[in-house]
Parts: structure tokens; sequence; C-alpha cells
């Protein structure tokens, strides 16, 4: 049986995820998924962000920090891209 | 350090070898003719070099000319560049620039295919040639739409206020990555003589700095978009 890590949403990730749309709600709901399985599938980011992972859906990225099987969610962040 | 950041790429320039993008071109810079001559002449200096040296020869060489390149290059785009940024409060800057969004999008839909068919006649992979070009085009969208949004002197203090140390090390993968890029293309679209396994050496490095300028770009997106970084900061603080 497969371990899922525990989520918890930040209010921030909540107001976030209530403007996007309905398709890119559920894409975002199995990329939570996804993260429960394996928290570090993401890529870090930089500097002094560095602590903070983001997981890309498009053009769409869910800022998180992931802990031994246990995940913050904090924000989704759009940033346009043609690839 | 952080406005040399705030400026279009080179990679504008592929457009002249698509004749329907090439004549807006000339519409959006009025300097274009310029600037291509002086790009060219960065090809012929910086980058054609690079092609004929043996793999083991080249992290040298491009780390010794890295850093004229970059100044040759910044030379070569501030006259076009910097008109359009400049006037990004003007109604008519602000119709340039949607202009430009609009074409570099285009250009991507372009010269995908263009890339793609040609990188398979030097056996390299078209999807990491591709990627590689996408990461440029991608910096373009999202310093056309900062400026566009908050304007050239806000995204420059937020930079220097939020970001300073991270857009510095993002400028010198940028750059690298324009480096790698204009020497790649010289073959890929110019046929210039090279060797092969010193050409899949540059375009391994170019996508490697594609991804991490990729990931700069949303480190740095947090950052300068007031509404990501407060939540952030305050996140960050609290741990």
């Amino acid at each position: 049986m497969k371990v899922k890590c525990k989520v918890e949403e930040k209010s921030s990730f909540k107001r976030s995820l209530k403007r996007l749309n309905q398709k890119t709600k559920k894409r975002v709901k199995e990329a939570i998924e996804i993260l429960k399985e394996k928290p570090f599938s993401g890529k870090t980011l930089k500097g002094k962000y560095k602590r903070l992972w983001k997981y890309r859906i498009g053009r769409y990225r869910i800022i998180y920090l992931p802990k031994s099987c246990y995940i913050q969610l904090i924000l989704i962040s759009l940033r346009d891209s043609v690839y | 350090m952080s406005a040399i950041t705030v400026l279009t790429s080179p990679n504008i320039a592929l457009g002249r070898r698509i004749e329907f993008l090439a004549n807006e071109l000339e519409t959006l810079f009025p300097k274009f003719s310029e600037m291509v001559e002086k790009l060219e002449e960065v090809e012929d200096k910086f980058c054609r070099p690079l092609l004929l040296l043996r793999p083991e020869e080249l992290e040298k060489e491009f780390s010794k000319q890295l850093s004229s390149f970059i100044y040759h290059i910044i030379s070569a785009i501030i006259p076009s560049s910097s008109e359009l940024l400049l006037n990004a409060d003007k109604d008519v800057g602000r119709i340039k620039i949607k202009k430009l969004i609009g074409f570099e999008k285009k250009l991507f839909e372009e010269i995908k295919h263009l890339l793609r068919e040609k990188s398979s006649q030097y056996e390299l992979n078209p999807e990491d040639v591709i990627k590689a070009h996408a990461a440029v085009i991608n910096y373009d969208i999202w310093i056309l739409n900062l400026v566009l949004n908050i304007g050239l002197d806000e995204l420059i203090r937020r930079i220097s206020e939020r970001a300073e140390d991270e857009v510095q090390e993002f400028t010198r993968y940028l750059y690298s990555l324009f480096y790698t890029l204009m020497t790649i293309d010289l073959v890929i679209l110019k046929n210039i003589p090279h060797r092969k396994d010193t050409l899949k050496l540059l375009v391994s490095w170019s996508v490697y700095y594609a991804e991490e300028v990729e990931d700069y770009l949303d480190t740095l997106n947090l950052a300068v978009i007031n509404e990501t970084y407060e939540i952030v900061k305050d996140f960050l603080e609290k741990q």
C-alpha cells in the first residue's frame, strides 16, 4: 500500500485555488494527489526562497513546503509560457 | 545589476528568418537593422570560434569570453529594447509591447517547426533545442508583461529590493543561455562549419541553462508580484 502524506492547505492556497477555472482546479487536485505520494517531485525555488518547492501545472505553479511526509500548500502562482 | 536583466533577448532577431514576421519586427523596432548588424558581429566574434574547438577546450573558452559577450550583446540590444521599454507608460509604447508579446508567441510557433526539422538533420534532440529556445521566449514574455503591468522603474525597484542576489545569479544563466543558443543557431540555421561533438555539448549546456532560467523566473515571479511576495515572505518568517 502506498503511503500518502498529510497535506495542509494554507488560506492563501485556498484563495488562489478559488480563482482558477474548473479544469485547472481538477489538474491541481490531481497534482496534490501526486505530491501526497511523492512530496519531493517538484523542484526547489532559488536563493533565499530555496526552502520552498514548486510543482508545475502548465502556466501555474503550486508553491509548497515539503517536510517528512507533511506538506504545506502555500499558494498557486501564474506565469505565462510558450512551452 | 538588475537593470541589465530588464531587456528583451537577442532571440527576437530570429524573426527575421520568417518572412511575415520580419516585416513586423521592422515596425516594432525602428533600429532593428542596426541591432541585427551588431548581433551578427557578436556571432562572428564570440560564437563562430567556439564551434571549431574540441569539447575539452570549450568550457575554458566559454568562461573566458562570457563577460565580453554579455557587454557586446547588451550594447546590441539596448538601443531597440530600451526605446520600447522606456515608453511603456505611454499609449503608443503599451500598444507596441502588447504587439511584441503576440509576436513572441507567433515566433515560437513558427520557429519550433524550423528548429525541429533542422536539429534532426544535425542529429540533435529536437525537443532539447526547442525547450532551450522556449526558455528565452518565456523570459521575454515575462519581462514584457511585467513592464506592461507595473512599469519599468517599479519592476527594477522590486527586483532590487526583493531579489537582488537571485537576479544576479539569474543574469549569468540567462546570458550563458543566450551565448549557447546564438552559437547553436549558427549551425542549425546558417550551416556554419562546426565539430559535431562540440555542438552536442553546447546543446546539453543550453538545456541546463534553460532549466535554471525557468527556475529563476518562477522564483523572481513570486518576488515581484506584491500579493505572492507578501504571502511567501510572511510564510517564511513564521517558519
